[in-house]
């Protein structure tokens, strides 16, 4: 070890720019790999809710200008009452387990949000602002997207709850949490009472807006469509198999028998397409994939700078391998010096390198993806310190990865020669 | 000079290892400096068919708050447009554009109950003087079309042969939704890089049911955003001046105070322009990327210095003759710099060629690199790249340009230490 150091300090100038190189590489793998975990921890806190086999339905409305069009068709009410057949007629349809028709942006993984203010009336002083997903209470918003109650040991189901009576509301577990509130009480929406009072008929699990963030709060509520929210409604159903031959022959079954006075079938999307199509909008695939280009860069530049440098150095002790070899060093014994030469290099470089790391986190340059003030729980990711090893313990073993692969090869080359060969070159 | 350049290329064929490593290394950061560069050409420079782009200015929202406190951010509303940008002393053309939403429109097929989806633009007829599209059947709409609402429609070349299997197609009729519309003119197809006029459909935007519609309590806000055209790029300041001052005239006429955020914008800052609500900080942006770049060619050049470095020891003896011999220090440097730059350049047309690949088999996302939000082809929509967008002279003079400054902070260093090394040290060396 001591001989190490010591070959280390006399080569101390080409050392140097490794140093440089490595400090500068594992500071900016550690921010990657920052990214990364924040977003892995993220996609692993459970989402209460299953959207494998929901899909919604889009319909157009034919125009005044269309020879379809029938104006009789176009009043308020029968649109609504149009609207409703839809409705039961995708009920009935075999294969589908359930139907419900949304307003404001209620569908999961939407792209936009409707939220307002909530509080319980014995703490006047804690407000916070749930989304609002708006549902009409004859379809079942719960079973369409597989959400659960009791941390996911039951299905949860809109006709488990006593939706009669004035301005019911399902809440989150989180929401119950924060506001300290259970089954019967009653919340204020906005800072008053002006609004009425919302009474809690039931708790559900805690649903994530997007996979990739934490919870967040969510409050149900039952809004049955009247003429004046039905243009905006959104149609979903979940179907009993998710089998292509039994997808094809719904969708071709919608795309020809599909007609309730100007409606017609537009087109049918996955709810998962859907998500991934607004995450996309939002650009975290392509953030991801900017991220992962970057680290390759990095690591593949670790791996020519360290492969470069120790080519030159294997082949300028080629003397002393030989020595080393005429006195019974094995082949790994060498390589294995050689690896350990880089690995020290490595933790040399690492000191500086969370120097930077440390600086960047106090000055608060590192974001925590969809982290909430006044969410009740502390993530993984919320203690400085024990986040601040883990990252760094990670990236610390990718960069020894990749630097004892890097040495590897020249090593070999050096380690493989016979001790003669080597006293003898040049 | 030439005496470097073979002196190198015999490097070269002597250390194969070392070279291709040291080729390599520079090839990858040329490819990301390369692909980040492309992809903000495309979203900068003069494309078809936005040709333009360098002599326009665009606001593409508004914010109102009014009197009593509301707030309220969107695209312009129409009157506003004409209000404050109508008029202007050395301006060409000025073109609203309707900010659809663009999801549902699907056109029908005549023999085929499937709808594919298409992208619609609602548009003004000044639309084809800013963007001079390449027409190739027909004639754009006209004023008097746009006025009287006429149903008629410009498609693009892969649309009429889509639908009709030919671009004769003037005088027929497309159906977009269940409504007829007459095609007037057949264009050149827009790429989906120049996404503000990218559509298969062109439709004057007065066959909208709600075209007029304004929002916000003074009606300052609705759905159109605004390219105005300057006769030449120096009338720019000039025009950006008077607009201000229409702003704020227009402002008199309130009882809220409307403001275009700190727009115009040219186009380079109308691509990092999201929200409606804030200004973007330019100067940050613009740090921002430099770090970037900066840090692209960094970490390349420490270990691509170190690798040089080596090198330089192993020649040694070669420097320390060369010295002793008289030749300066900044000859050594020269030559050290030009022998470099051998490499460098090997590792350039490398990284070119492979950024080139990176852009094309990424065109589908990596446009959305620096914008956060949207740039996403719709459904059924391959972004299309031609060569000449990839091929020409900016873009390999960026190269040009980078590759140089790649081999400065790569070789340097390495070549300032050498040169100025004592002479007794080169030519007898041991370590340090």
């Amino acid at each position: 070890m001591k001989t190490l150091i010591t070959q280390i300090w006399n080569r101390r100038r080409s050392n140097l720019w490794l140093i440089i190189e490595l400090t500068l590489v594992f500071a900016l793998v550690w921010f990657m790999t920052d990214y990364f975990f924040v977003l892995k921890y993220n996609l692993s806190i459970p989402n209460c809710r299953n959207i494998d086999n929901a899909w919604q339905i889009t319909v157009g409305e034919y125009p005044e200008q269309a020879p379809e069009y029938r104006p009789e068709e176009a009043t308020a009410t029968a649109r609504l009452e149009n609207h409703r057949r839809i409705l039961d007629r995708l009920k009935n349809y075999p294969g589908v387990e359930a139907v419900v028709s949304t307003n404001y942006w209620s569908l999961p993984g939407s792209s936009g949000v409707s939220a307002s203010g909530f509080l319980n009336p014995s703490d006047t002083l804690k407000i916070i602002y749930p989304r609002m997903i708006t549902f009409d209470a004859t379809g079942d918003y719960f079973r369409v997207f597989g959400h659960t109650t009791d941390l996911g040991s039951s299905q949860a189901s809109v006709r488990n709850y006593d939706l009669g009576g004035a301005h019911p509301i399902i809440i989150c577990r989180s929401v119950a949490k924060a506001l300290k509130a259970t089954v019967g009480q009653t919340l204020w929406k906005g800072n008053s009472n002006s609004a009425g009072e919302w009474r809690i008929v039931g708790i559900i699990d805690d649903t994530k807006r997007f996979d990739y963030r934490r919870p967040d709060f969510t409050v149900y509520f039952p809004e049955n469509l009247d003429t004046s929210n039905i243009s905006n409604a959104e149609i979903a159903v979940r179907l009993t198999s998710s089998a292509p031959a039994f997808i094809d022959a719904f969708r071709k079954e919608m795309q020809d028998n599909f007609r309730f006075g100007n409606y017609y079938f537009k087109k049918m999307t996955s709810m998962k397409a859907f998500a991934q199509e607004v995450n996309a909008t939002y650009g975290l695939p392509n953030d991801i994939r900017l991220r992962i280009f970057l680290m390759i860069f990095l690591l593949v530049n670790i791996l020519l700078c360290v492969t470069g440098t120790f080519w030159y150095r294997v082949n300028k002790r080629r003397e002393e391998t030989g020595i080393r070899k005429a006195l019974g060093a094995s082949q790994l014994a060498i390589r294995r010096q050689f690896i350990l030469e880089g690995l020290i290099l490595l933790l040399i470089a690492a000191i500086p390198a969370m120097l930077i790391e440390a600086n960047l986190f106090n000055a608060g340059l590192i974001e925590t993806m969809g982290r909430e003030e006044l969410l009740p729980e502390t993530y993984l990711p919320d203690r400085p310190l024990a986040r601040f090893i883990i990252v760094n313990i990670i990236s610390l073993s990718a960069m020894a990865a990749v630097v004892a692969i890097a040495i590897w090869l020249p090593a070999r080359s050096a380690a493989s020669m016979q001790a003669a060969d080597a006293l003898r070159y040049e | 000079m030439k005496k470097s350049i073979t002196q190198a290329l015999n490097i070269i064929r002597q250390e194969r290892l070392f070279s291709s490593i040291y080729i390599i290394g520079t090839g990858l950061s040329i490819t990301m400096v390369m692909s980040l560069s492309i992809v903000f050409y495309l979203k900068i420079a003069d494309i078809y068919p936005e040709t333009n782009r360098s002599r326009m200015l665009l606001v593409k929202s508004g914010t109102e708050k009014a009197a009593d406190g509301g707030f309220y951010a969107s695209s312009l509303a129409l009157h506003t447009i004409e209000t404050c940008f109508n008029n202007i002393e050395n301006v060409e053309a000025i073109t609203a554009i309707h900010q659809t939403w663009n999801d549902g429109c699907y056109i029908q097929l005549p023999n085929s109950k499937e709808q594919p989806p298409v992208t619609v633009k609602y548009i003004d007829d000044n639309f084809w003087t800013v963007f001079p599209f390449h027409y190739i059947e027909g004639k754009p709409f006209t004023k008097e079309d746009f006025r009287s609402s006429l149903p008629v429609a410009v498609i693009t070349r892969s649309l009429a042969n889509k639908i009709f299997g030919t671009t004769d197609v003037v005088g027929r009729e497309v159906s977009m939704n269940f409504r007829n519309f007459r095609i007037c003119g057949i264009v050149r197809d827009a790429s989906f890089i120049t996404e503000r006029t990218f559509a298969h459909i062109y439709l004057p935007y007065t066959v909208l049911p709600n075209w007029e519609h304004a929002a916000a309590p003074e009606k300052t806000l609705g759905a159109y955003q605004a390219c105005i055209l300057a006769r030449t790029a120096s009338d720019i300041p000039k025009i950006k001046q008077t607009i201000l001052e229409n702003v704020s005239k227009y402002n008199q006429t309130l009882k809220a105070e409307f403001s275009i955020v700190g727009q115009p914008d040219s186009q380079w800052q109308s691509t990092f322009r999201l929200g409606g609500n804030h200004a973007p900080d330019f100067t940050k942006i613009i740090i921002q990327y430099t770090l970037i770049f900066f840090i692209l060619l960094l970490v390349p050049a420490v270990s691509l210095s170190g690798m040089t470095e080596s090198r330089m020891e192993r020649r040694m003896e070669e420097m320390g003759v060369r010295r002793a011999f008289g030749a300066p220090a900044g000859n050594i440097i020269r030559q050290v710099l030009t022998e470099n730059l051998v490499f460098t350049a090997f590792g350039g047309a490398l990284g070119l060629i492979f950024s080139y690949i990176i852009i094309i088999l990424g065109r589908n996302w990596i446009m959305q690199t620096g914008s956060n939000f949207g740039n996403i082809p719709p459904e059924g929509v391959d972004t299309a790249i031609s060569p000449s967008m990839l091929i020409n002279l900016p873009v390999f003079s960026i190269a040009l340009a980078v590759c140089i400054l790649l081999n400065l902070l790569s070789a340097f260093i390495p070549a300032w230490r050498a040169a100025r090394r004592p002479i007794v040290y080169s030519l007898n060396p041991t370590e340090n």
